[in-house]
């Protein structure tokens, strides 16, 4: 059978335009309540979507001590979010976000263990170490970890909980009515774990989990990022906007999967993509432009300040982009930062303009045109090695994703592209990702 | 004034033989709790309170018990949308946890829920933890440790005190999402906890989400819940010592300066059902017979519904306590005779409701909303 693409439908509550709260059809004062997330997962399981994918944050969006005023809604707990609809659908997968730097592992293996058993093995762990400093301040700490060593941590995490979610033999739980044995205690077998940064002792209190595992899954773009997706990632959650620089970065993490001892094949490379959709190019375009009219420069010079660690705030907003002061503030600058960079120098971009690029697309991939166009440009990216599918990112719900199922995907389904329904019921069998046997022998 | 009734729910029933007899699989199962939860609220009952453990028999037996419990947070969540009026609550410890996870998760749980969660703060002490976290909190003596659980407690509500209800503007025609006069930070150092804040949901729609304390053992621990939670959960053996925990945790709140009509009482009581006292009695023999519960656990009721409804108002008009929090000792079982046969005989007496007349879980428990510490402060 002809290669499959995957898709992700990606959720920022009020939508990934950071304006479309403002769009007439939208209701903003629902975005924080069950029926609205219920809708967007209905229609994703009804466009067959592999995934519904959750972010997080674990601080206020603010700038100078105050929250940004027409910032829209932070992620709100995405393992709630995902329990919640797990129980509304049947086979589509939840992917939910959890930081390995402000947790602790025994915690969190079973809370993801649960979502596991809950869903009837349809869970993903979005794996963070949380890449925003404010976070910090919420925990305790007087700074953020440093970016090395959050790494490190990450790893000796992901040991633990994988340890953990192996510690019940598959066939631990026997409920033998004859014997009056529920859980044979010799099939369980306690970790004990002495690391760098943790130690634990026992064994979970759940049979593993129906997908062995949940699905692992992360977002690094930097180069620990990078080494710690070779290492770890089954699915990437990736930001590139250009072909040449998503198929760099795909074959960056697949080159480096052997030396962890893993086979490049069982890695699926889901870059963002925000469609706006129109039955013309021109209707499509009429949409962007509407939508991007709602944007407040206050909100979009405030994301592009963060995204370059820069205050351009009392720059003129007709002014060119200041790349040069950009560049000389000397920072380890992300890639899509000096992507950004490289594309405003280029063509001689103003403050306004970047920040209109910023908050329509928090960087990721756009694309604006007929469901038809759409098809091409994800076609190509996928056959030549740009990605193995997409995260959807729609600019606000529920219109702009019911466009996006009911118009792009039975086309991508006519071109063989993408699958008319599922074939498995569990998010390893969507995307195509082998069961882990269990890591240690009884 | 009305009885309010919560129910536990855990896989097979809190019988730790309940497996040997109970039809739900011996596995993990979401959609058994999530049928379970439907019947709770087709009786109208006023929440389901989950991570409530089974109390299972010494740990050298612990092969012949059911003790797993599916972590109660996303087993809450997952009951969100097959239900529209029970309340949820969820027992979530302050061990090795930080109470910004905390407030944000029953933040996010409450908006979600329009209003129906409570959080269960589970307070197991340093022994049962240590070994799974790594390290001793240090907190050996009670007193110690309430003090780090109320301080704990402090800062959860002050996080979702953080936003001012009228913070989430949404204003689409100014372009005002959140009114940043509105929110604030919590610049918080203490003992133990500093958080700065603020949270990043808005305000729950009950304010606060309601505070479930169970199970208070020691005088400190007592003195701590009266002090601080909304619904307290106690464990007595019989109807005297019940009333005598009633008086106690009344006074108590009164020493602390809080009028004793905002506290909520319910005593756990796990129940045996049968159509005859005869049926009733075989089926708790039976269970019994597998593996006999624990001497120090919950206290047990086993007879007809007849006399389980007599009971539940005799203790409720005799004030040893508000309501009940009830541990079916099979389930489905005991919850469907629950719902079917006692609920009924309930009613009819005035003393349960017939229809939900509130949409949140405060509303169902006669609870009044809290204002936000910031907006009191500044009118």
């Amino acid at each position: 059978m002809k290669p499959r693409l995957h898709l992700g439908l990606f959720i920022y509550p009020a939508g990934h335009h950071i304006a479309g709260w403002r769009h007439p059809a939208v209701d903003p004062h629902g975005i924080a309540g069950i029926d609205y997330y219920r809708q967007a997962a209905v229609t994703a399981e009804r466009g067959k979507f592999d995934l519904f994918f959750v972010g997080d944050m674990l601080a206020a969006r603010e700038r100078d001590g105050r929250v940004i005023r027409e910032g829209g809604l932070n992620n709100i707990d995405s393992i709630s979010i995902t329990s919640a609809l797990s129980a509304v659908t049947e086979c589509l997968g939840f992917v939910a976000t959890l930081s390995t730097t402000y947790n602790e592992p025994y915690y969190i293996a079973e809370r993801f263990a649960s979502l596991d058993h809950i869903s009837n093995g349809r869970a993903g762990w979005n794996i963070i170490t949380t890449a925003n400093d404010d976070a910090a301040y919420n925990f305790g700490q007087k700074s953020h970890m440093e970016k090395t060593l959050r790494y490190e941590r990450a790893k000796e995490f992901i040991d633990i909980c994988t340890a953990l979610w192996d510690t019940w033999d598959d066939d631990a739980l026997v409920a033998d009515h004859a014997r009056g044995v529920f859980a044979d205690p010799a099939r369980i077998h306690p970790i004990d774990h002495q690391g760098r940064f943790f130690s634990v002792r026992g064994a979970l209190g759940l049979p593993r989990p129906p997908q062995g595992w949940p699905v692992l899954v992360q977002a690094g773009g930097s180069p620990s990022g990078i080494e710690f997706a070779a290492m770890v990632g089954e699915t990437i959650f990736a930001a590139q906007s250009k072909l040449d620089e998503a198929r760099a970065y795909r074959a960056a993490v697949k080159e480096r999967m052997p030396k962890y001892g893993r086979s490049s094949d069982t890695l699926k490379v889901l870059p963002g993509l925000s469609p706006i959709l129109g039955s013309t190019e021109q209707e499509a375009r009429r949409k962007e432009a509407e939508l991007d009219e709602l944007i407040l420069p206050a909100v979009g010079v405030w994301m592009l300040s963060e995204q370059m660690r820069f205050r351009l705030y009392d720059y003129e907003l007709d002014a060119r982009l200041p790349c040069e002061d950009i560049r000389a503030s000397d920072q380890a600058f992300t890639p899509r930062v000096v992507s950004l960079l490289d594309h405003a120098g280029r063509e001689g971009l103003t403050i306004r303009a970047c920040a209109n690029l910023v908050a329509k697309s928090r960087s990721h991939g756009t694309f604006v045109g007929t469901p038809d166009q759409l098809a091409d440009h994800m076609q190509l990216w996928f056959e030549t090695g740009g990605c193995d599918g997409f995260n959807i990112m729609p600019a606000y719900f529920p219109d702009e994703l019911d466009v996006f199922v009911d118009q792009a995907v039975p086309v991508l389904q006519r071109r063989g592209l993408f699958r008319t329904d599922y074939e498995g019921t569990m998010l390893r069998d969507h995307l195509g990702l082998a069961y882990p046997k269990r890591s240690r022998a009884a | 004034m009305d009885l309010h009734l919560t129910v536990s729910l855990a896989g097979s029933g809190y019988h730790p033989a309940s497996w040997r007899v109970s039809p739900t699989p011996a596995r993990p199962d979401g959609a058994a709790i999530q049928a379970m939860a439907r019947i709770a609220e087709y009786g109208k009952l006023d929440a389901i309170l989950l991570g409530v453990p089974v109390e299972g028999p010494a740990i050298a037996e612990r092969g012949r018990a059911n003790t797993m419990q599916l972590d109660p947070l996303p087993l809450l969540g997952s009951l969100i949308a097959v239900t529209r009026h029970i309340g949820l609550g969820a027992g979530w410890t302050v061990d090795y946890t930080e109470p910004y996870h905390v407030a944000r998760v029953f933040a996010t749980l409450d908006h979600l829920s329009y209003g129906r969660t409570a959080w269960m703060v589970r307070m197991f002490g340093t022994d049962a933890l240590e070994p799974r976290i790594g390290r001793a909190n240090g907190l050996d003596d009670a007193a110690a440790y309430c003090a780090h659980a109320g301080e704990f407690i402090d800062v959860v509500r002050q996080l979702w005190d953080s936003w001012e209800d009228e913070a989430y503007a949404v204003d689409k025609v100014s372009g005002m999402f959140v009114d940043p006069e509105l929110v604030h930070p919590i610049n918080h150092v203490g003992q133990a906890f500093s958080v700065r804040g603020p949270l990043n949901v808005p305000r729950p729609p009950q304010g606060n989400p309601v505070l479930v304390q169970a199970d208070p053992v020691s005088a400190t621990g007592r003195q701590f819940a009266a002090a601080s939670a909304d619904v307290v959960l106690t464990s007595c053996a019989s109807l005297p010592l019940a009333i005598a925990r009633y008086q106690e945790l009344h006074a108590l709140a009164v020493a602390c300066a809080r009028r004793p009509e905002t506290l909520r009482i319910f005593a756990n009581m796990m129940f045996v059902l049968g159509e005859t006292e005869a049926v009733a009695q075989r089926r708790a023999a039976e269970l019994d017979g597998f593996l006999p519960p624990a001497p120090d656990s919950v206290v047990r009721f086993v007879g007809t519904p007849e006399q389980f409804a007599t009971l539940l108002v005799a203790w409720h008009n005799d004030r040893a306590c508000d309501g009940f929090n009830l541990l079916p000792a099979v389930l489905p079982d005991d919850l469907e005779l629950l719902v079917d046969a006692v609920i009924p005989l309930l009613r009819q007496r005035g003393a349960v409701r017939c229809e939900y007349t509130g949409k949140t879980l405060r509303e169902h428990l006669g609870l009044t909303r809290p204002r936000s510490r910031y907006a009191a402060g500044r009118s």
